[in-house]
């Protein structure tokens, strides 16, 4: 495959977002991952460095086309370092360990606030591309045999996110037990959450009171889904939820992203919701997949948000449109500090525990190279 | 989902002409379809929509300028291969109109399914996909669908309606939303046009339905009294009577369908889906040029076609399922800042101008220009932007790529091309900047449109509703009057002997360069009739004010006065506030959305929009300022108004007379009299009710009174009585509408009667000689007479007369003078033979 096709392939996969014909956080992370798969397979790479060239001019195609889509953003980050990880696990770079200080997921020598900065004062991508190089140029005789093998290993570990990803929300579901008890409150529509509760409902009985989330009504949705399998279910209007907290034993949520620091940015109107039940000393549980997990942390807030039209809230067709704004800010910024729990594939984790998983899972010159625009 | 086979293909076609001028000079070295909007020239809004929306073709239709919409097409991330939406220009030198287009379209035979037909200006956010849905799903019930427009909602105030010259009235069956028929009314018409009060109360939901049962009676004449209108007070009512309208709806709308919806809250939002059948019909009936007015009202009216058009209303109920509920067409500069306002404020999310519409090119180092930084208070502000420390920017505001504002400048409701440099203490409101534009220190700019590299130099002041073309400059310490346009011709045509025109240094300035654009200028475009009537320049214009609009109506009116539309002139009334206030604040050029006019007190409010905008930077101490100037102006204006309106009835007043007078002196018949008086009304738009008072007064007169000297001689008062009522009660009874009118009449001959004494001399005499009830007795007698006559001559209705008796008996009888109380006395036995004849005849009804 060509450059030229894979700027197709690029261009489609963006198109096909705008046609809105991925819809929802884990199409789109499958979608790109997919499409990372393909570079690996089918792109004409000698070594490690051309192929990480590759997939970031892709990526930086995608988030430049998408610059708020936080989940493309991580996706990309996430498949750029696991390449990186994978190769560097391969068997080939065996010899060199001294070198591998700086890449191990595990590695000290990078500290979580810098690297959500973009800000590295040790290795930068440079430098990498160089000392693969060197690394490389080595073993020139078995280049081939060097590039099967590399291919197999980073396919295997693409093979392995790709199940982890498709997983996600059963892995999700099964910790449900631990935290779904007697009333719980929620809001917005998350298919996380929806499993999160069904699979609870199997050996529990429970009430999920569920704020209906106006003006795009997705708590209806939800409750829709939960009462036909005979979950007793009680929406209330967006209003009430404040007076409802008293009686409520827990808060589950869902989430668009989880910012680097432990922040949400969530459905409009969870952060009332985190607040009236910090107020009332609730524990608020949020569901969210590992690939939410942003190595972004949140500057500007008025730029994170995204005001969608406004005609739900108020109709255009009204004569008095030109004399007010209306707003309908689409998320809400939630802060760490009214978040107790966040519950990903592995386990429950406090808020504070994320910077363990954002090393874990990035890499500090990736996010630069992407251009985050926040 | 859809209902087409899957090797069919969707197809769009894009019309990229107007054929009118509203853009001109600024699309003197550009086409329309490429001037910024919102920083992003329009043609990518509709392409980007067009792609969302799954097409596979577009061809586009354009006149002028092809060579820049191919090469700007082929620079642009549509014409990438590999890019799944096709788009082909179509050049049609010849056309003059949309049905042109059509017949070119038709004559190539490149459509082979159903199509969208849309003009290349215009945004949206509709889901196309649901509408071309129901769109197949209407086809397969009704083979014969040609077309389904798409209507957007929008109350009578709304200002998406202010741009157009017309309103239009659908009518619709309410349950497959099929377009029965259409009508359209001129926005200057009374009754829809300034004064909305009527309109309020004919429609008090925006929507009527009108029952086979009621109209059964008289089908083919309805009107739209207040069945509906519950809910207005007495007073409106009797208003809205005045200036009831009528329609005429073909009588068979009703023979097929048992409801009817009458929508008067819908406008076009220039989007269609059109069967390819409609390529032939235009080609057949080679007359049709306008989609509405020639297409849609020829299929409905034509009892040769069978073809049927369809209505898809987009309510704003469909935002619910997170579906776009926004589309809108940009005509003129009044609707591009409309739509800009729009885009900026959200209402056409996710178009919006953070939004990256065009990719840049695929070079991994290039930054990308389109992105913006979005800020609370709908400000964008682009890449390389460098703002001083102590600029104010307002609410509402883009500012594109690598622009420089400088200290103390201020900046609101506006748009800033890429690299422009505002400098210190200009201001700048609701106006529309494009590319490399300068402006100078101490300059002002309202609600006007800056072209691409101009440059504005110190203490430039632009008054609202200007539009200077791309390359001008203006300066120094020059002020351009309110709706000025100025232009530049490309220097690459003529020089400026050979053109043989001089620079006016007045106008632009000392240091400037352009010329001034009179709309004459554009005479060579040979389809430049459209809107020749100076009235409608101030349509769809950019910078107008609800007041213009105001002003274009009573200008109207009085057209006999003056039929050149000087609102420069007329505008002056409010000019020396100008003067007097702050050099940082002007009324006239507070952004039109500003203000409204309230529909039920009929004066403007103002509501700070700034404010209540929560925007981090606002001047609402100006604003105060400018609401008190405001209010000032406001009151000059209606007494402007009021003294107009009073001279013009004045004069029908003394028309009307005059015709009358020589109708009886001269003795034309009853038809030739009726055709005067019409015409006369229809020149002075005057009042019904006022017409016929003077008519029956008139009449009255001409009853000679005098032969009765004395009460004997009654016989002969009757006679001549019978003689001038028989011969014009036909031309009474035209001016009768509505059984109101009968109760009027009755009342004018009751005052022309009792008032005899102080009118005419004659009588005055008669009155001084005689013996006060003799007199009374021959005036009761009189006004006896005259009803009998009206009554038999069938001018008035029996049960009318009773009911005026028995008021006049309840009421007022005991505040009456002794003549008024004779004269209601005198009719007791005439009333009472009523009473009876009518109970005969119901007598006789029961039984039959």
């Amino acid at each position: 495959m060509s450059t030229r096709d894979l700027l197709h392939l690029t261009e489609n996969f963006t198109n096909r977002i705008n046609r809105r014909q991925i819809i929802g956080s884990l199409e789109k992370a499958l979608e790109i991952t997919n499409l990372v798969q393909t570079i690996v397979n089918s792109t004409r790479w000698e070594d490690l460095s051309n192929l990480l060239y590759l997939i970031k001019f892709t990526g930086q195609q995608i988030v430049r086309a998408h610059p708020k889509d936080l989940v493309l953003f991580n996706v990309i980050c996430r498949m750029i370092h696991l390449v990186r990880t994978e190769a560097e696990n391969a068997p080939i770079f065996q010899n060199n360990s001294n070198d591998n200080s700086l890449f191990t997921p595990t590695g000290t020598g990078v500290s979580t606030p810098k690297m959500g900065l973009g800000q590295s004062n040790l290795g930068s991508s440079s430098k990498l591309v160089d000392l693969l190089d060197v690394n490389l140029s080595k073993k020139n005789q078995s280049s081939v045999t060097f590039r099967t093998n590399l291919k197999n290993c980073i396919t295997q570990g693409i093979n392995d996110f790709i199940e982890e990803l498709e997983g996600s929300r059963a892995n999700i579901a099964s910790h449900a037990l631990d935290h779904v008890h007697e009333i719980i409150l929620t809001c917005g529509y998350s298919r996380t959450v929806e499993r999160f509760f069904k699979k609870a409902a199997i050996k529990r009985k429970f009430t999920v009171i569920i704020a209906e989330t106006a003006p795009w009504y997705s708590g209806h949705k939800l409750a829709a889904s939960l009462a036909s399998l005979n979950i007793e279910t009680i929406i209330i209007s967006d209003s009430a939820v404040f007076a409802m907290m008293s009686r409520v034993n827990k808060v589950i949520i869902g989430t668009k992203i989880v910012m680097a620091n432990g922040g949400l940015i969530a459905c409009a109107g969870s952060q009332m919701i985190a607040a009236a039940a910090k107020y009332h000393s609730i524990p608020v549980v949020v569901c969210a997949s590992l690939y939410k997990l942003s190595p972004v942390f949140p500057f500007g807030q008025d730029n994170l948000n995204e005001l969608e039209a406004p005609d739900g809230i108020f109709p255009y067709k009204d004569e008095i449109v030109d004399q007010i704004d209306v707003l309908n800010p689409s998320t809400d910024y939630v802060a760490p500090e009214l978040i107790d729990i966040l519950v990903d594939h592995l386990g429950s984790h406090l808020p504070s525990y994320l910077y363990r998983l954002l090393q874990e899972n990035y890499h500090p010159d990736d996010l630069r190279a992407l251009g985050a625009q926040l | 989902m859809r209902e087409i086979e899957p090797d069919q293909i969707l197809q769009a076609v894009i019309i990229a002409e107007a054929f009118d001028d509203n853009f001109k000079p600024l699309t003197l070295h550009t086409p329309r379809c490429l001037l910024p909007l919102c920083n992003t020239p329009m043609i990518e809004y509709i392409l980007d929509f067009l792609h969302v929306a799954k097409v596979d073709e577009v061809f586009i239709f354009c006149q002028s300028y092809p060579e820049q919409i191919q090469q700007y097409l082929k620079s642009s991330k549509w014409s990438r291969p590999g890019f799944q939406m096709k788009i082909n220009i179509n050049i049609a030198k010849e056309a003059s109109s949309i049905g042109d287009f059509m017949r070119i379209l038709d004559g190539q035979s490149l459509i082979k399914s159903d199509f969208i037909l849309c003009s290349a200006n215009f945004v949206a956010n509709l889901d196309m996909e649901d509408i071309l849905d129901q769109h197949f799903k209407r086809k397969l019930v009704d083979k014969n669908e040609a077309m389904t427009l798409v209507l957007k909602q929008a109350d009578v105030n709304h200002r998406l309606r202010w741009p157009s010259k017309q309103q239009t009235l659908f009518f619709t069956s309410p349950h497959d939303n099929k377009l029965l028929h259409v009508e359209t009314i001129d926005t200057l018409d009374e009754h829809f046009g300034y004064d909305f009060v009527s309109s309020d109360s004919l429609f008090p939901n925006n929507q009527s339905l009108l029952n086979n049962n009621n109209a059964s009676s008289d089908p083919s004449f309805l009107e739209y009294t207040n069945k509906l209108g519950n809910k207005q007070d007495t007073k409106q009512k009797s208003k809205s009577r005045n200036k009831q309208k009528k329609f005429e709806i073909p009588k068979e709308i009703f023979k097929e369908n048992s409801e009817i919806c009458a929508n008067y809250c819908l406008v076009d939002s220039y989007l269609a889906i059109c069967a390819p059948n409609v390529l032939s019909l235009f080609a057949e009936n080679f007359d049709y040029q306008t989609i509405i007015e020639d297409f849609v009202r020829g299929i409905l009216t034509s009892d040769l076609l069978s073809s049927t058009v369809y209505a898809h209303i987009i309510s704003n109920n469909s935002s619910f399922t997170g579906k776009g509920s926004y589309s809108s067409g940009i005509l003129g500069t009044g609707s591009y800042s409309t739509v800009a306002w729009d885009i900026i404020s959200r209402w056409a999310y996710p178009v919006c101008p953070n939004k990256v519409l065009s990719l840049p090119s695929s070079s991994l180092n290039e930054v990308s220009n389109m992105a913006y930084n979005y800020r609370r208070g709908n400000i964008y502000v682009g890449k390389n932007v460098k703002l001083a420390r102590k600029c104010l920017i307002g609410a509402r505001s883009i500012l594109g790529y690598g622009t420089v504002v400088q200290d103390y400048a201020k900046i609101s409701d506006s748009v800033t091309g890429n690299n422009c440099l505002i400098s210190e203490h200009s201001t700048i409101k609701d106006s529309h900047i494009f590319n490399d534009v300068s402006v100078g220190p101490n300059s002002k700019i309202y609600s006007s449109i800056i072209g691409k590299n101009v440059k504005i130099l110190d203490n430039v002041t632009i008054e609202r509703g200007c539009i200077i073309g791309d390359n001008v400059v203006l300066g120094p310490s020059v002020t351009l009057k309110p709706f000025t346009k100025i232009y530049l011709p490309s220097t690459t045509s003529t020089n400026k002997s050979d053109s043989g025109l001089t620079v006016d240094h007045s106008l632009v300035g000392a240091k400037g360069s352009g010329y001034l654009w009179e709309d004459s200028v554009a005479d060579d475009n040979e389809w430049d009739t459209v809107c020749d009537d100076p009235k409608y320049k101030l349509f769809d214009h950019i910078g107008v004010l609800p007041l213009d609009l105001a002003y274009a109506k009573y200008s109207q009116q009085s057209q006999a006065n003056d039929h050149s539309l000087n609102f420069n002139n007329e505008y002056d009334l409010s000019q020396d506030e100008n003067d007097r206030e702050t050099a940082d604040s002007n009324p006239l050029n507070v952004k039109f959305s500003d203000f409204a006019i309230s529909s039920n007190r009929g004066y403007f409010v103002k509501v700070d929009s700034s404010e209540s905008s929560g925007s981090s930077i606002s001047d609402s101490d100006d604003f105060k300022e400018d609401f008190d100037n405001m209010s000032d102006a406001e009151e000059r204006i209606e007494a402007a108004k009021h003294n107009m309106d009073k001279k013009i009835q004045e004069d029908f007043k003394n028309e009307v007379i005059a015709t009358m007078l020589r109708a009886i002196e001269e003795n034309h018949t009853v038809q030739t009299a009726s055709l005067e008086l019409n015409t006369l009304r229809m020149a002075y738009d005057g009042n019904l009710d006022y017409m016929r008072k003077t008519v029956i007064e008139c009449i009255l007169n001409s009853v000679k009174l005098n032969n009765t000297q004395k009460p004997t001689d009654l016989k002969v008062l009757q006679l001549e009585t019978k003689k001038v009522i028989s011969k014009w009660a036909q031309l009474i009874s035209k001016n009768i509408y509505s059984s109101d009118d009968y109760a009027d009449t009755i009342n004018i001959v009751f005052n022309h009667t009792t008032e005899l004494p102080k009118t005419s001399p004659f009588c005055a005499q008669l009155f001084s000689n005689s013996v006060p009830s003799d007199f009374e007795q021959i005036l009761s007698k009189l006004f006896m007479f005259i009803v009998r006559f009206l009554y038999e001559f069938d001018v008035v209705e029996g049960d009318a007369l009773i009911d005026w008796y028995n008021l006049q008996l309840e009421n007022d009888f005991d505040v009456m003078s002794p003549l008024e109380q004779s004269a209601i006395n005198g009719l007791s036995k005439f009333i009472e033979w009523l009473d009876e004849s009518d109970e005969d005849e119901s007598e006789d009804d029961e039984s039959d």
